[in-house]
């Protein structure tokens, strides 16, 4: 964790935006939560289903990335983080920045596993251990 | 009732063992919840290559959502998921650091 899934319009990006777009979303949550990049997941798909949110795109929007992090960010921290992704986006699909939406959720993170072990939450010192696991 | 959401990307080893996991995953939640494997759906979303990435670079990496009852308590959640992925671990061969488990509630 996190998870971003990203539902982008068909045939609006090709291999090299959604690389730039992925690059940007590791560096801005690294950047602002201090979490290894190695746990930053981002998914790509052209088919709006109820997993990813909603059963279509909303309408304007040409990319809806939502964002499924840990409880324990700041307001602050997932303001600058909706910002600077938003930034991104735009700049990697040459698009208006009313056309990008954006939502992070935020979920308790001794329900997740990864790495065959649970979560830590965000600052505790379980969270220091983890993060010097090796994940290669 | 449970319900898996199984994100793998295209040619990752679960593809092709889908009804073989899917029998496992019921199972894992019949004998940890309590759950009618009759009832447990599992969902499967395949990502296509060049539309996943982990750490900024395309990756392998899985992601196993697990609706399950909102009062699990933690112990049970805990062994539940661990179970989840020693099966997963086994019958794919995946690596543990490739596959994120997450349980909740309610979907997305």
């Amino acid at each position: 964790m996190p998870i971003y899934l990203s539902t982008v319009e068909e045939g609006r990006s090709n291999e090299a935006q959604r690389t730039m777009i992925a690059e940007c979303i590791t560096e801005v949550h690294v950047d602002v939560t201090g979490a290894p990049a190695q746990f930053v997941n981002t998914f790509f798909q052209e088919r709006a289903d109820e997993e990813g949110g909603f059963r279509e795109l909303p309408k304007g929007k040409v990319i809806f990335v939502n964002g499924n992090i840990r409880f324990g960010r700041s307001a602050e921290a997932k303001a600058e983080m909706v910002e600077r992704i938003t930034q991104g986006v735009v700049a990697a699909l040459d698009c208006q920045r009313e056309e990008v939406g954006i939502t992070l959720n935020s979920g308790p993170a001794s329900h997740g596993m990864e790495g065959g072990q649970i979560l830590p939450d965000p600052g505790s010192p379980e969270e220091k251990a983890w993060k010097e696991m090796e994940h290669a | 009732m449970a319900k898996y959401i199984a994100t793998i990307q295209e040619g990752h080893p679960a593809q092709s063992i889908r009804d073989e996991l899917a029998s496992g995953l019921k199972a894992v939640a019949e004998g940890a919840l309590g759950d009618d494997p009759a009832t447990t759906d599992v969902v499967w979303k395949i990502i296509p290559k060049g539309f996943g990435w982990t750490a900024g670079r395309p990756s392998n990496s899985s992601v196993l959502l697990c609706v399950v009852s909102e009062d699990l308590q933690f112990k049970a959640r805990a062994n539940f998921m661990s179970k989840v992925n020693d099966l997963w671990v086994s019958k794919t061969g995946a690596d543990p650091n490739e596959l994120l488990i997450y349980t909740q509630g309610t979907t997305l």
